[in-house]
């Protein structure tokens, strides 16, 4: 069977302006795929694609193979899960609590014992089971972003027949050095499950440490996919960003590091 | 690593704060039917009761007790506490629907719609003396309300889809523009018809007969039981639209039936009761200090509470300058507005 | 047992004279109310609670509401709020045997709570007119067994009117008068046709200045110089929220009127001038003298 999430020739019109343009990116079982390009060059359109918040107005979005809209919203849910950029909540639930959503496409009436074990492992992964009964409100933004984690994991914690995906939008934008390299790691691990990651980053060397795809999207179409040792040199990276890097070899590990050089 | 722990401790305290307002919501119904102008005991009330369903406990009572409690106070009680429960119910979906804890089930335009044509009716005209016509402003006024939050939603709603951000804006200033309208139509009103209006849009459960409740107990019985489904949807609603939707909420028809039960309710409401205000406000407010934001217990929270605080209300209402009456709607405003100051004052307090 | 037989007699007499006493009188809306015990009975609205007292019943009223305040002696009662918005309730409570109102009391709501809850209510029409006034004369006469007093009393009121006739008759131009409800100065409302206050300047043989709409409307500077009033006519209290008739000279338009040249700014009384009760012919008579300055009122009138 042919487990993926796949944009298929997908082009996104909003107006007058294409967001989108006749895309095509393919996520399999146990890879991580970083989006990386410039503001505006339609990472998060593409994202909004894979997770079938929106629909493309030509081509089309597919899971397993079949097209995201024969599947309903719950039924997606179940196979894949999305952290968002950054999350506003008003209201003072406890960390438990939020996190539980997580498991709210599995439950039918009342979270039972196993939805609570697995809420408190995904914290637990987090690093923020410590917080469990504070009030969500009251935390700090790299504390949220990291309960935010736990119950999109919480959501997509276990299921052998089927494979997951987690889409990941700029999930770094709100942490520090140490909770940054946290989060992708947690997300390498799900990968080694057999969950299909795709995060969004800004930050070149985190893909190049993290990914084994990278995607460089310019202007709503794809300038360049491929493996990092491929996609980072810095003749594409100023194609795509504008900006002059040098390329060395990473000091510990068989990935580029960039060095951007401003004039 | 032992990470189980068997009931959550939230949830059995949750079940704790419920019952207790339970009770306060009995305790609400025996004094408002017991105290007013016209004293019953408890004691009587009973027998009242026993006596209308045909038995007799052998308890006195005077026959003008027996009138007021069956013909006035019952109606009014039972009114007031649906009332209370869809005003407070709305105001906590609304709420969780726009994702903003001060949002009020006004936002959507049903209240300041439903006054505008209540007003118009009073003012333009339509004689509404005899008994006959009692249920003309109710009816006009349900209709406006819906009529306007229908408007509102058209205008925002594009491919089907509900902005509710702009539409928070547009309530706004749907509400101006009906404020502006009733005020022009007050301007033009003749002394009496004033007091028709002020009766009227401050809110009174002095109307309350049988009749009244039967015409709006249905919509009120009914959107309740609605409201209290979506409380896992708003729970997610609360994370945001798109995360609602990528955990498997239908966001579009949430959103929809979620409009359309609150107009509604709310639009049965102010049919028959008027404008009060800041119940809905409060209720959901005061219940997530005490119960957390959890809808699951927030929402039969808010019919609890919503009653119980609708009933005190009027209680004060009609003994603090017997044998007249204020409208409700001064008592909820003089007692809500400082206190919903004070919460902001709190919550900025935390916040900072 | 003598005494017994004597105060069961005179019980018995007692009860056949309550017997005797069930009149019949019809409502606003043509149904005959049944009214047996005049002994508690509440009034809502001036004119009516006016009318009782002038048939000098007014020791059987034990509450009225706010808009009575006329004699004094209904300033000692209870007053169970404003007619136009009751609680019923508060009505209940004071015990009444019969409620006495007109077709202003509401809301309907409560008017349908307190007959429900079987006190006998009777309803008469509100028709601010001459013979609206004579009406709820003698149908309220009617209901206490006091025909002879009322018809008496409507008469005057019929004796008056014809007094103020024969002095306005005398005066050739008819003034033309402006009348403005005022609740402060930031609501002031002109009367158009058919409303009370333009049925007192008739009778009082002056015409309305404004003729071109029904009802009252908000007052526009434009409209004030448009109508040119040679007089203007204020209720007392409304007069004073704007601030006594200096006030009334600053209005926008006024100064620019015949009236507003001449200082012709009057006033009266709310329930006096517009209630049509049984004070009606003084207060046409009253208006008259007010209305035409170049009568000479004869003392003793």
């Amino acid at each position: 069977m042919n487990t993926s999430l796949e944009a298929r020739d997908a082009s996104v019109i909003i107006g007058t302006k294409t967001l989108l343009n006749r895309v095509s990116i393919q996520v399999k079982a146990g890879q991580v795929m970083a989006l990386l390009g410039a503001n505006g060059a339609g990472k998060s359109t593409l994202l909004r694609v894979l997770a079938g918040e929106l629909t493309p107005n030509t081509g089309q979005a597919c899971l397993d193979g079949q097209n995201l809209r024969n599947y309903s919203n719950l039924a997606l849910a179940k196979r894949r899960a999305v952290l968002p950029q950054e999350s506003y909540l008003e209201f003072p639930f406890s960390v438990l609590e939020v996190a539980l959503m997580g498991r709210s496409p599995h439950v039918r009436g009342n979270e039972s014992t196993t939805d609570y074990d697995i809420t408190r492992q995904a914290l637990e992964q987090c690093g923020v089971l410590d917080l469990e009964n504070r009030a969500y409100p009251t935390l700090s933004g790299g504390e949220r972003q990291r309960v935010q984690l736990a119950r999109v994991l919480a959501q997509i914690w276990q299921d052998r027949q089927q494979t997951r995906f987690l889409l990941l939008d700029e999930p770094t934008s709100s942490l520090d050095l140490q909770h940054q390299h946290d989060i992708l790691r947690i997300a390498r691990e799900f990968a080694a499950q057999g969950v299909g990651v795709i995060a969004i980053l800004h930050d070149l060397n985190l893909a190049s440490v993290y990914a084994d795809q990278i995607v460089i999207m310019q202007n709503g179409i794809i300038l360049a996919a491929g493996t990092p040792k491929l996609m980072l040199e810095p003749n594409l990276i100023y194609e795509a960003f504008k900006l002059e890097v040098a390329v060395l070899p990473h000091p510990t590990r068989d990935c580029p590091l960039i060095v951007p050089l401003p004039n | 690593m032992i990470l189980t722990r068997q009931t959550p401790t939230r949830t059995s305290r949750a079940t704790l704060i419920l019952t207790g307002l339970l009770g306060f919501l009995i305790c609400t119904i025996i004094f408002s039917i017991g105290i007013g102008a016209v004293k019953i005991e408890p004691l009587q009330v009973l027998g009242i009761l026993a006596r209308a369903i045909g038995l007799d406990l052998g308890i006195a009572f005077e026959s003008q007790q027996e009138a007021v409690m069956l013909i006035i106070r019952l109606p009014r009680v039972l009114l007031g506490i649906l009332v209370g429960a869809a005003l407070a119910l709305s105001g906590a979906v609304m709420q969780g629907l726009f994702r903003n804890p001060l949002a009020d089930p006004g936002l959507i335009g049903v209240s300041s719609g439903a006054a505008l044509a209540a007003v118009a009716m009073i003012v333009l005209g339509v004689t509404v003396f005899n008994a006959n016509n009692l249920l003309a402003l109710p009816v006009a006024a349900f209709a406006g309300g819906l009529a306007t939050t229908l408007l509102v939603y058209r205008v925002l709603s594009q491919n089907g889809r509900v902005m509710v951000g702009t539409m928070l804006l547009a309530g706004i200033a749907i509400a101006a523009l009906s404020g502006a309208a009733t005020g022009l139509l007050t301007f033009v009103a003749t002394d009496a018809q004033l007091r028709s209006i002020t009766f009227w849009s401050l809110g009174s459960l002095g109307g309350a007969t049988w009749e009244t409740l039967g015409v709006a107990a249905p919509f009120l019985v009914l959107t309740l039981l609605i409201m209290l489904r979506f409380s896992r949807a708003l729970n997610a609603f609360t994370l945001g639209e798109a995360e609602a939707g990528h955990l498997g909420v239908d966001v579009e028809r949430i959103k929809l039936a979620a409009i359309v039960v609150t107009a509604l309710a709310v639009g049965a409401a102010v049919s028959v009761v008027g404008i009060i205000g800041f119940v809905g406000l409060i209720v959901p407010h005061l219940l997530r200090i005490s119960l957390g934001a959890d809808h699951r217990f927030l929402l039969p929270g808010c019919i609890l509470l919503g009653s119980s605080l609708l009933l005190c209300a009027d209680l004060i209402a009609r003994t603090i300058v017997a044998p007249a009456e204020l409208p409700i709607g001064i008592v909820t405003a003089l007692l809500g507005a400082p206190f919903f100051l004070w919460m902001l004052i709190k919550s900025r307090q935390v916040g900072a | 047992m003598k005494n017994r037989v004597l105060a069961v007699f005179s019980s018995l007499a007692l009860v056949s004279l309550a017997l005797a006493q069930t009149v019949t009188v019809t409502d606003a809306e043509g149904k005959q109310i049944s009214i047996s015990d005049t002994s508690r009975v509440l009034t809502l609205g001036g004119p009516v609670t006016e009318i009782v007292f002038a048939l000098g019943q007014g020791e059987k009223v034990i509450a009225t509401d706010t808009s009575s305040y006329f004699p004094a002696a209904v300033g000692a009662l209870p007053k169970v709020g404003y007619q136009r918005s009751l609680s019923s309730e508060g009505i209940v409570a004071q015990k009444p045997s019969l409620i006495l109102t007109t077709t202003e009391a509401g809301p309907p709501a409560a008017i349908k709570q307190l007959r429900e809850t079987g006190i006998t209510t009777l309803i008469l029409a509100a028709d601010p007119s001459v013979q609206g006034a004579k009406n709820k004369i003698i149908a309220i006469g009617k209901v206490f067994g006091v025909q002879p007093r009322a018809e008496a009393l409507a008469r005057g009121i019929d004796l008056d009117l014809a007094q103020a006739k024969a002095y306005f008759t005398q005066i050739k131009k008819k003034p033309k008068v402006l009348f403005v409800y005022a609740r402060g100065a930031g609501t002031l409302l002109a009367s158009g046709t058919g409303s009370a206050a333009d049925g007192m300047i008739k009778l009082a043989g002056a015409v309305n200045a404004i003729t071109g709409y029904e009802g009252y409307k908000p007052l526009t500077s434009e409209a004030v110089v448009a109508a040119a009033p040679d007089a203007v006519l204020f209720l007392t209290d409304g007069l004073k929220s704007i601030g006594g008739v200096e006030g009334a000279l600053k209005l926008p338009g006024i100064a620019l009127t015949p009236a507003g040249k001449n200082k012709r700014i009057v006033d009266m009384d709310d329930l006096y001038t517009l209630s049509f009760g049984p004070r009606l012919g003084k207060a046409v008579i009253d208006l008259t003298f007010l209305l035409h300055p170049e009568l000479k009122r004869p003392s003793g009138l």
